[in-house]
């Protein structure tokens, strides 16, 4: 499909503007999330199939990408966590970035952040290859999908209505995560599947 | 390499009696990777209230950029808290941005150099001050590969005078940036777009073939801006193919409002009243006498 489109569009003529990265087709909010798996940070492989029959959260980190820190230091990702893990939702934090690349951290550096930041994913899982990220088109730290029991992807996009780093946009804000998780675990179909992630790029590397 | 240090801020627009506010001298230094001063286009501002033009100067470190309104895949446009007096400030005037692409994600925004216009203008009653003191603490993302959040004060001191008043020494800066604001597109074009299932199909009229066009919305999660928009020149506009963004809410706006840039640079501000695909011919809109 995309290379006959591309040669259409060679043919035609095209006054091409920037550069047309040739990307894996978007995970859909509504069809079946893709399966992966993934080395979590004390070295366990773990696979969304693992987590059949449960809600799962993916969150896309960078500790240094200010959008994350507004997240992290205010205590609000911290208490997503928390909250969700309670009701037996899985939280997996992902970090796609490169070596060498902002973001990228080892087994031990993972593992001394979440302890530092009293975080409590259910796991932090070290994706330094991207296969994860670009296996669900994660274009932003912060970026947040969710998975219902049945494996569909339900929710896929930013955090909250608040795009910016900065911490006093938090308070009034609509956090997505919150909303689809209620509507999703009280049973109801989720009222905002897909909003536009904002944040820094995910550091794939070159 | 080419880092400013933040003591240098606070800059004072030359031409008008200045005094710094905001320079915390106790403030630790520390690295930042852009500029930022206010500048004004008048000696004086009109105690009778008739606008004059202000600009944030941003200047970057080599290899860093900032945002424009819709930034993109990624990042957050400036925002800026105005403090004066009996003054009133209108909204950035954003000069048309440039594509911005890392690693397959392309943003809007501006490296090296932008001025962003701030139209101002006194609308306290009562007899004017001789002088008014004009601070902004200005709040923006700033990315090379990677991303800081910075804060920069900002002020100038103007007299308040009656009539108008003579040009200041950077006048020739908010000259140059005027060429880059977009125009009203002129009334006799018209422009129309068709919501279709993987993209949106911009038609515009302007009266002859245009061969060069690149489209900005205003909009964010409207379209993918990393593809190559793809043009069909019409004899008398063009029609511009627009990817779909992959988070399109299918809650399409009225419209498809933004920048549309043609050849040598010429930005036009549209407004594109948004269809869905069906009765719409654009194909027969652009060949229309």
């Amino acid at each position: 499909m995309k290379p006959v489109f591309l040669t259409a569009l060679l043919a035609a003529g095209v006054a091409g503007l920037g550069t047309t990265p040739m990307r894996a087709d978007t995970p859909k909010v509504g069809q079946p999330a893709p399966a992966f798996s993934a080395v979590d940070d004390h070295g366990t492989t773990r696979s969304l199939a693992d987590y059949a029959g449960k809600f799962v959260v993916l969150e896309w980190h960078n500790q240094g990408c200010p959008y994350v820190q507004k997240h992290y230091n205010s205590g609000n990702m911290q208490r997503l966590q928390r909250e969700w893990t309670a009701k037996g939702v899985v939280w997996l934090t992902i970090i796609s970035s490169a070596p060498g690349t902002q973001g990228y951290v080892t087994p031990a550096q993972s593992q001394a952040y979440t302890n530092e930041e009293h975080a409590s994913p259910t796991a932090v899982l070290l994706d330094p290859s991207g296969t994860v990220g670009h296996l669900y088109d994660a274009r932003n730290t912060p970026q947040m999908f969710v998975i219902d029991p049945k494996g569909t992807l339900i929710y896929d996009g930013a955090i909250d209505n608040r795009p910016t780093p900065n911490p006093a946009s938090l308070e009034g804000a609509t956090n997505y995560v919150d909303l689809a998780l209620g509507e999703a675990l009280a049973g109801k179909p989720v009222t905002t599947p897909v909003t536009v992630p904002y944040g820094c790029t995910v550091k794939y590397g070159r | 390499m080419g880092l400013l240090p933040a003591a240098t801020l606070v800059v004072l627009g030359a031409g008008s009696l200045a005094v710094a506010a905001g320079a915390a001298p106790t403030q630790t230094p520390r690295r930042t990777h852009a500029r930022v001063t206010l500048l004004a286009e008048h000696t004086a501002l009109d105690a009778a209230g008739r606008p004059t033009m202000l600009g944030l100067d941003f200047q970057m470190a080599d290899g860093w950029h900032i945002y424009w309104r819709n930034p993109g895949a990624s990042g957050t446009p400036p925002t800026v808290t105005w403090h004066g007096e009996g003054l009133t400030f209108g909204p950035i005037e954003w000069p048309v941005p440039t594509r911005i692409d890392t690693e397959g994600v392309t943003s809007y925004g501006y490296a090296h150099d932008v001025l962003l216009l701030v139209p101002v203008h006194r609308t306290g009653t009562g007899p004017a001050p001789t002088r008014a003191a004009i601070a902004g603490t200005v709040d923006y993302v700033t990315c090379s590969d990677v991303c800081v959040k910075e804060t920069a004060s900002v002020s100038l001191t103007q007299p308040v005078r009656a009539g108008a008043a003579a040009r200041s020494a950077e006048a020739a800066r908010f000259a140059e940036t005027r060429t880059r604001l977009p125009k009203t597109a002129p009334a006799a074009w018209s422009a129309s777009a068709v919501n279709g299932d993987n993209e949106f199909t911009l038609s515009v009229r302007t009266g002859r073939p245009e061969q060069a066009a690149t489209f900005f919305p205003f909009q964010e999660g409207l379209i993918d801006e990393a593809a190559v928009e793809r043009l069909e020149p019409q004899p008398h506009g063009l029609v511009l193919h627009l990817r779909k963004s992959p988070y399109f809410n299918h809650h399409p706006p009225a419209s498809l409002d933004g920048v549309l840039v043609l050849a040598d640079r010429q930005a036009y501000t549209i407004a594109a009243r948004l269809g869905s695909s069906g009765p719409h011919d654009h194909h027969a809109q652009g060949e229309r006498p």
